[in-house]
């Protein structure tokens, strides 16, 4: 009897501790998954800006930015914020802009275009001759060519106080931008801000960023990729036109071809940057396209 | 005395599997700073006269607006370089708690995400030397702290066991 008892205790006692034992490889199982999913990651692969095309435009009816068949001159007209068609104001005008931007502005130098040619006093860019838009735009500094000290924009607006700035920033980091306008607009409103509260009279400009060639091999996407991403954050450059009470060069619409790219005779070569024929068709945009603050 | 010997040995079994499933515990007491700051310096050094800074409240305001959800992060330090010519950085952002790692990590790699298409191509363009950092960007979790960094691969080795040995328990 007592054998009987100790045994019926005894299997008591083995099947506890096989529930016990089955508890804790169910625990032991949990935990290891949670450690397989939370071990080391590598960063995913960047998407090609497939979610680009997705974003809804916003734009207030332009149709001006992708390939457009309406000759640049109507679309501008129907645009409220973008320049319209005017006479050419000439090199007075010309000569009284000054330009902010990336390598495809300071390439106006190199391109010896402006007066002064390659001494230019006009064009304002980073010692590197190049400038990806940030967070930290108000601190970047610009060679002042006035000096030849390096400045911030602001610093430089501020002691230049010219009459009229033209901005064109976005092509480096582009890819980036098209997937995050807000960031792209936050950014270049940082640079708006920074340039009306060191020169509030001076007539801001923003210049849509141009359009690369089909050759271009500078990204990881290609050209027609590349082109549609510029074609997102032109918007965004408008929409801060309109936010800002600024006014819209719609140059982009000259320099390229019903493919959406830039046209090959533009091309410097790299399929980002212009010849000096290019530069020149820029620049009759801009003196054909004269916000009203000019009275000559 | 048989069926003692096989309650004690399946006790021990249950012994060795519960130590087994604890796995390594960090800790939770080290501040987001001290890994960005001596632990990266010691493993990532920059060139003489250069220095790691901590990034400013615009960047963080940019780039970070998430991160500044305290429901879901309790602190978080980054750094970068403040050489103009390397692109080193390093974040630690640490979770209110262990449930919210994950969150934290899913964060973390969508900012990894972001720099890689801000910067590859520019720096391959002009700065080609740096652009590795930017591919092998990794984040990694240790408890409730995520770690990241662009560092080279070797550098980013250094830093990661650094980082862990910095945060098990009782080191």
């Amino acid at each position: 009897m007592n054998e009987q008892k100790r045994m019926g205790r005894f299997q008591k006692t083995l099947i506890l501790l096989l529930c016990v034992l089955l508890l804790v490889s169910f625990v032991l199982l949990i935990v290891l998954t949670a450690k397989v999913r939370a071990g080391v990651k590598n960063r995913p692969v960047p998407s090609t800006p497939g979610s680009a095309e997705s974003r809804q435009p916003d734009d207030s009816g332009s149709a001006g930015e992708s390939g457009s068949d309406q000759p640049p001159e109507e679309t501008s007209q129907h645009s409220d914020v973008a320049l319209g068609l005017t006479a050419d104001a000439g090199s007075d005008y010309q000569n009284s802009i000054v330009f902010i931007g990336d390598s495809t502005t300071a390439h106006l130098r190199s391109r010896g275009v402006l007066e002064g040619g390659t001494d230019t006093k006009q064009v304002w860019c980073p010692s590197n001759n190049t400038l990806l838009l940030t967070s930290e735009i108000a601190s970047l500094k610009i060679v002042y060519p006035d000096t030849g000290e390096e400045l911030t924009i602001g610093q430089a607006a501020q002691a230049k106080k010219p009459a009229f700035v033209i901005v064109t920033v976005g092509i480096n980091g582009v890819i980036a931008f098209s997937k995050n306008t807000d960031l792209f607009e936050n950014c270049y409103q940082l640079l708006i801000d920074t340039i009306r509260q060191s020169s509030p009279d001076t007539v801001l400009m923003l210049q849509s960023v141009f359009p690369v060639s089909a050759g271009c091999d500078s990204f990881s996407v290609n050209a027609a990729s590349v082109n549609e991403c510029i074609d997102l954050i032109n918007k965004s450059v408008r929409k801060l036109c309109r936010e800002n009470g600024l006014h819209y060069l719609d140059t982009q619409s000259v320099l390229k071809g019903s493919d959406n790219m830039m046209l090959p005779e533009y091309d410097n070569g790299d399929g980002i940057h212009l010849t000096k024929n290019g530069y020149q068709v820029i620049l009759e945009y801009i003196r054909t396209h004269v916000p009203p603050e000019w009275k000559n | 005395m048989k069926k003692r010997m096989i309650c004690v040995c399946l006790m021990l079994v249950l012994l060795s599997l519960s130590i087994v499933s604890c796995g390594p515990a960090y800790r939770t007491d080290v501040p987001s700073a001290r890994l960005t700051g001596d632990v990266l310096s010691s493993s990532a050094p920059l060139a003489t006269g250069d220095a790691y800074r901590e990034v400013s409240d615009n960047y963080k305001n940019m780039y970070f607006d998430k991160w500044n959800d305290t429901a879901v992060v309790k602190e978080y330090s980054v750094v970068q370089s403040e050489s103009a010519t390397d692109f080193n950085e390093a974040g630690a952002v640490v979770a209110v708690d262990e449930a919210h790692a994950e969150q934290v990590r899913q964060m973390v790699e969508d900012y990894l995400s972001l720099m890689h298409d801000y910067y590859a191509d520019f720096l391959s363009s002009y700065n080609a030397v740096e652009v590795e950092k930017i591919e092998s960007a990794e984040c990694r979790v240790y408890g409730r702290t995520v770690v990241y960094a662009f560092l080279t691969r070797a550098e980013q080795k250094a830093y990661f066991e650094a980082v862990e040995s910095t945060l098990k328990s009782g080191s």
